[in-house]
């Protein structure tokens, strides 16, 4: 306190050399209201006025007296606002006095105007911060002065008057309660954000340590730190309130630099938790967005469950049957050549996303995209018994959606185009392959390799299925004749059939993934 | 009949000082003297339009005028943000939390008479 606030006469060799004028300005507006006094004015109203008009004069001297020599910029907010408030109470209550004073009484209205006037000049030498100072709103970058909403609860008044008088003049926002009634009150009261509890132990009505078990057994309050004050050295009594969750202790009298550190520290501290709150809710909408991202490769069905259990998506893999489909545009390479890079893009964002919505629809993952290509899978991550039937009936929506790609195609400009499609079933490894940093969930193993062979030889609007598949299926399929594939790189021959999908009618996507 | 002013302000001084220049002028005055004090008055009583300092202890008036703004019963209540005018931006800031009128402390009491005026007789016409 005596090092940053000085006494009066010392105000000419400080940081303010107008303090002094000041002072003596004030000195100035007492003198004329004592010899106002002396006139022994008329009516009761003006007396009233006068009398409140010198507590007014008081409060400025006071105020101009204590002003704090060095002090943070939100310190300086606060004593130019208490500054004011008081040059206003001067200004309103002289203006009174003047309106109750009648012409005749030509000496008080001359002394009434010049207090009018040092006060107006007084006002004249302390100019609003300009704006770029400080922001009110932000959280000034000093740490050294950061300031918050406290609650100071102490019954003795002295105590408690000299408590929020150190914590305002630090910049702190502060409100007080006498007894523990009025503290619980002001804390029920939700559209109070307190960032800081000072808390008595020894209260008239309630002890200390029921409010801060009340505290802390409060969701809504718990992360309020709360620092204890008490009066008794007690270790015993310390441990019981730390382990009840108080943030910190100090005894009486309280140490003044101690408690700003304290208050400073604890603030601090809840800064980062309130940070920490920010984050979560960060992260709360980022996992929107991840749904609503990973909804567009695989039904929102399947994104849900995986997002409710992480562990799903566990960095390994698990040996699965599943059912691949691959489709490929026909004669894309040529395409390729003839048509603008643009052009290429449009044609194919418009393919892809179409048979991506198919899929999805049908319950299957869009696990790649291979330039031209799709790579489907339908029984992983999670898998059912419909898996096949799934895929197949897929692949046909598939070809009857090629329609509505071509449609677009048409209305844009860009050639037709037609697809090839082969199934394939078998055990794969499923999992999330790849490092840490950058992994994806896939699918490996040779039913994979069979799949991309089968499609090689799919023909334009075919719907290649393989022997496997056709085994796996519930539901009746109409098919062509079995026909030998011998590829390269396969240790057998595979048996595959053209699925007759113009004769099987449109399935429509089961019900358990379809919305 | 007299039109009633809620006068939201902390400062024992000035809020003396409003009140009695106020009803001199023949209003009647209803008081305040923090954020959650002035949403209970306004719940007990119908005011006609608020004088606010915005700097207040508990709840200041920028939270507090912002909570007016947003109840339906009050949205459309004049208010008019006192402030000691520490800041250059306060009277930005009052605009920005819905006040309708802004007077800098020391306040210029016919000015802000004047203000007072002029936003009740707009509201009587409205009515």
């Amino acid at each position: 306190m005596q090092e940053k606030y000085s006494e009066p006469q010392e105000t000419a060799d400080t940081a303010h050399p107008s303090a002094r004028s000041l002072t003596s300005q004030v000195a100035v507006l007492e003198q004329e209201l004592a010899s106002l006094m002396q006139d022994n004015p008329a009516t009761p109203e003006l007396q009233h006025g006068l009398t409140s008009l010198g507590e007014a004069l008081d409060k400025l001297k006071q105020c101009v007296d204590y002003r704090p020599l060095q002090s943070s910029p939100e310190g300086e907010r606060t004593w130019l606002h208490d500054f004011r408030n008081n040059i206003n109470a001067v200004r309103g209550y002289t203006e009174m006095c003047l309106e109750d004073t009648s012409d005749s009484v030509q000496r008080l209205t001359a002394t009434l105007q010049a207090i009018l006037q040092c006060n107006e000049e007084l006002l004249s030498s302390f100019p609003p911060i300009a704006e770029q100072t400080i922001t009110p709103d932000v959280v000034p970058a000093n740490d050294d002065a950061r300031t918050g909403r406290l609650l100071v609860v102490e019954d003795n008044d002295a105590n408690r008057a000299i408590l929020c008088r150190q914590l305002t003049k630090t910049g702190h926002t502060v409100c007080e309660a006498k007894s523990g009634v009025e503290a619980l009150r002001q804390l029920e009261d939700a559209s109070v954000a307190l960032d800081l509890i000072l808390l008595d132990l020894m209260l008239p009505d309630m002890d200390g340590f029921e409010i801060l078990q009340h505290i802390k057994n409060t969701a809504s309050l718990r992360e309020i730190p709360v620092i204890m004050i008490s009066g008794q050295l007690q270790d015993a009594e310390v441990i019981r309130c730390i382990q009840a969750g108080a943030e910190d202790y100090l005894f009486k009298p309280v140490n003044e630099i101690l408690l700003r550190a304290r208050i400073n520290a604890s603030l601090e501290r809840k800064s980062w938790r309130d940070r920490e709150q920010t984050y979560l809710a960060e992260l709360s909408n980022s996992h929107a967005f991840i749904r609503q991202t990973f909804g567009r490769y695989t039904s929102e069905d399947i994104a849900n469950r995986l997002l409710e259990h992480p562990d799903g998506l566990d960095m390994g893999g698990s040996l699965q049957e599943v059912t691949t489909v691959m489709t490929d545009i026909c004669g894309f390479t040529g395409l390729c050549n003839r048509l603008l890079p643009t052009e290429v893009v449009l044609l194919l964002n418009n393919y892809l996303g179409t048979l991506s919505d198919v899929i999805v629809s049908y319950g299957g993952t869009v696990d790649e995209f291979i330039g031209d290509a799709i790579l489907a899978i339908f029984g992983a991550p999670l898998s059912s018994d419909d898996d096949a039937d799934r895929a197949v009936a897929c692949a046909i929506a598939m070809q009857h959606a090629m329609d509505v790609v071509n449609q677009k195609n048409m209305a844009l400009g860009l050639p037709a185009i037609r697809t090839s499609i082969a199934v394939n079933t078998g055990t794969v490894i499923a999992g999330n392959i790849g490092s840490e940093t950058r992994s994806k969930f896939g699918v490996v193993g040779q039913s994979v390799n069979i799949t991309a062979r089968i499609e090689d030889i799919a023909g334009a609007d075919d719907v290649l299925i393989s022997q496997c598949t056709l085994n796996a299926l519930q539901k009746k399929v109409s098919v062509g004749p079995a026909l030998a594939l011998r590829a390269k790189g396969l240790d057998r021959i595979i048996t595959v059939y053209a699925v007759n999908y113009s004769a099987t009618p449109s399935a429509e996507p089961t019900p358990t993934y379809h919305e | 009949m007299s039109s009633t002013l809620l006068i939201v302000e902390d400062n024992e001084m000035n809020r003396d000082l409003l009140t009695r220049r106020l009803q001199k002028k023949g209003f009647s005055t209803v008081l305040a003297v923090n954020g959650v004090d002035a949403m209970q008055r306004l719940d007990e009583v119908d005011v006609d339009l608020v004088l606010m300092d915005m700097n207040l202890p508990v709840q200041d008036g920028w939270t507090t005028c912002q909570m007016i703004r947003r109840d339906p019963q009050l949205q459309h209540l004049p208010i008019i943000a006192l402030t000691a005018h520490a800041m250059t931006n306060d009277r930005e800031r009052a605009r920005a939390v819905g006040c309708t009128e802004y007077e800098t402390k020391p306040i210029n009491f016919q000015q802000l008479l004047g203000k007072i005026q002029k936003l009740l007789a707009w509201q009587t016409t409205a009515n």
